[in-house]
């Protein structure tokens, strides 16, 4: 299982032509648009008690219109702007590193080795749990609190990161 | 063991109960403050009345929580571990294992030197940091708590391996630098006046005109400054009026940065103790801080054209310390002579092999975003300028000024930007009219960060952000292969490193 994940060996390990990554799982991508929607609904519901409160000489039923045509066209770019950034998440495990990119207008790949890592934390919100996924940060002892934030991993993959990571730490000791 | 002064529960010293009761007094101002425009308010009858009674009322009870604070504050060191139990009705006992005591410092503000009592700070590492503080005792005392741990610490670890340094347990304490007056005042006068200078530029544009109104209103005013404030528009279009205002701008500001340095780094000693140095300094906030050769993440080496024909420089030393530490993680050391920097350079860099291995420049993309920057900068200020509706000459004016000397600004930190690999530790250069040179051993990176904006990415070109436990060390717009090529590098190092890196 944990084969998954390694694609190198130990002597080429930190050249750039043999880094294969890993997506996030596309349930991510579900509980992303999900939230997205949630929050144009709750914009929606705003909107329509706006409409019922205001008095209709400004308020007429074409800005309404308008309002909501705006908010499906809103809806549609953030749906899109979450498939672009879900795209660009992507997991890297090599023998003694992880490595993580994210990041659309600013991209980022942030590499943390192992003999750095202080703990290990997994999170499931209820959100990701109906999803069946984890968040798995990574904490080293840099003075930027989390390293690293991974979401959209299956809770088993998070947990057997976490496991190859910590048996890597027991071996180094 | 059983002879040590501190085997038994002791107190701070009686004058504790002063510092105590200064401390309450200022959290109760601060959180009250609010409370204090009602003292001058005319509508409360018999006001006199009540403001005795409250402020005797409250300096009673202050003083009882003061007292009360004092007695139930005990501390002492038992077998190997250091114990303080404080507080009467929230009661905190805290044992720490002197092992894990990094360091013990000294500190005394006004107060402090004042009642002629030092607090100590015992800074502890590990996963979770804490760290004690006693408020108040006399300097014997701290001294001999500070020699009593250290003993413990230095017996344990004796015990557990060899001997390590033979050379700081003879050179115990012995003065190995210091800085005379005169030093300080060379430093104070080679100093970024700039900073200061546009500062109190931005001060009194914007208080300039709510200074005219006061002026005008008060009668007091001298006649020259009420010329002066009331003109101001006048004058400063005059070149004569304008480089008068320069001069005494960079007047204050010289005073300004010899003000915070005299205050900073007052009588600054640096002696060698056990695995580090010991640096004493200040004048109305005295501090004797440890600093462990272990801890250091990143050194800056500081200097600019005053300091280099003074033919000195400033010593600025990162160590480990969490987010909320974040005034005590650096160590500024200045007026250090080039021996000296030496010196310091061979002590904290156990390996200095002095050869260059490779060194990278930025890409030209560098150049051409600050140029885009300046460019931004400037179009700013012009229409600031406009909107102030300004004469043609004052246009003129700032744009012969800023335009050149911005270029000139660009150029020089285009030049003074490079990344090395020098030895054991990555060399990244940087500043503009000061020249900054930062040194972080490799095995030091908690993590390390490639960043590429869109623009970046398409010519090829990345940002690396090396994190520590101190900061973060960002080397901008490199190539892309270079960026590759240096994150590999430290990376190969760190994996393979054995040296802790605390």
């Amino acid at each position: 299982m944990v084969q998954y994940f390694l694609y190198l060996n130990e002597t080429e390990s930190n050249k750039m032509e043999n880094f294969t990554y890993n997506s996030m799982h596309p349930n991510l991508l579900k509980s992303m648009i999900f939230k997205r929607l949630v929050f144009i609904f709750f914009l929606v519901i705003t909107v329509f008690i706006g409409y019922f409160l205001e008095s209709q000489d400004w308020f007429t039923p074409v800005v309404l219109t308008s309002m909501l045509v705006f908010l499906i066209f809103l809806m549609i770019g953030l749906i899109l702007l979450a498939k672009a950034y879900f795209r660009r998440k992507r997991v890297r495990i090599m023998d003694k590193n992880i490595a993580y990119q994210e990041g659309l207008i600013f991209q980022k790949e942030t590499t943390v080795p192992f003999a750095r890592i202080q703990h290990i934390e997994i999170d499931e919100g209820p959100l990701e749990r109906y999803f069946k996924l984890a968040t798995l940060s990574i904490y080293t002892a840099g003075d930027s609190g989390r390293d690293l934030k991974i979401s959209g991993l299956e809770l088993e993959k998070a947990q057997e990161i976490k496991a190859f990571i910590s048996n890597f730490m027991k071996d180094e000791q | 063991m059983s002879s040590s002064p501190f085997s038994k529960f002791s107190r701070q010293s009686p004058l504790g109960i002063v510092i105590n009761y200064g401390v309450l007094l200022y959290k109760l101002v601060k959180s009250f403050w609010v409370f204090i425009p009602i003292f001058f308010s005319d509508s409360i009858e018999n006001k006199g009345f009540y403001i005795l009674n409250i402020s005797g009322v409250l300096i009673v009870l202050l003083l009882l929580v003061a007292i009360v604070q004092f007695l139930f504050f005990k501390f002492k060191i038992e077998g190997d571990q250091f114990i303080l139990n404080k507080g009467l009705i929230f009661k905190n006992k805290t044992a720490i294992p002197i092992e894990r005591i990094q360091s013990v410092n000294f500190k005394q503000n006004i107060l402090h030197q004042l009642v002629g009592v030092t607090q100590v700070e015992i800074q502890t590492a590990g996963a979770k940091e804490v760290e004690v503080s006693i408020k108040a005792v006399t300097k014997a005392v701290a001294k001999a708590l500070k020699s009593e741990l250290q003993k413990t610490t230095l017996v344990k670890k004796s015990e557990n391996e060899g001997v390590e340094n033979p050379v700081f347990q003879s050179e115990k304490r012995r003065v190995v630098y210091a800085l005379s007056f005169l030093d300080l005042l060379k430093v104070s006068f080679s100093e970024n006046h700039l900073r200061s200078f546009f500062w109190i530029l931005a001060i009194t544009f914007s208080f300039g005109y709510q200074l005219a109104d006061i002026v005008e209103d008060w009668n007091f005013a001298d006649e020259m400054i009420q010329y002066v404030v009331l003109n101001k528009e006048e004058i400063v279009s005059s070149l004569l009026g304008l480089s008068v205002l320069l001069v005494v701008g960079v007047v204050i500001s010289v005073v300004v940065s010899f003000l915070r340095v005299v205050l900073r780094h007052f009588d600054q000693k640096v002696r060698y103790q056990d695995e580090g140095i010991e640096v004493s300094e200040g004048l109305l906030t005295k501090r004797e801080d440890v600093l462990k050769i272990k801890k250091i993440q990143t050194i800056i080496q500081v200097t600019n054209p005053i300091k280099r024909a003074m033919g000195i420089e400033t010593v600025k030393i990162n160590q480990a310390g969490s987010a909320k530490m974040k005034q005590k993680k650096l160590v500024e050391l200045v007026g250090v002579k080039a021996q000296f920097a030496l010196e310091l350079m061979e002590l904290f860099y156990k390996t200095e092999g002095a050869d260059v291995k490779e060194r990278f420049n930025p890409a030209p993309y560098f150049m051409y975003r600050m140029f885009v920057r300046t460019f931004l900068f400037l179009i700013v200020v012009n229409v600031l300028f406009f909107f102030n509706s300004s004469t043609l000459l004052e246009f003129f004016l700032i744009n012969v000024l800023l335009i050149p000397s911005s270029l000139y600004l660009v150029y020089l930190k285009k030049n003074k930007t490079y990344f090395e690999f020098k030895g054991e530790k990555l060399v990244v250069g940087d500043g503009k009219i000061t020249t900054i040179t930062t040194g972080l051993e490799y095995y030091k990176t908690q993590n390390i960060k490639l960043v590429q904006s869109i623009i970046q990415k398409r010519r090829g070109v990345a940002t690396i952000k090396i994190q520590t436990a101190s900061g973060v060390v960002v080397l901008p717009c490199l190539f892309q292969s270079d960026a590759l090529k240096i994150q590999e590098k430290i990376l190969t190092k760190v994996e393979n490193s054995t040296r802790d890196w605390i």
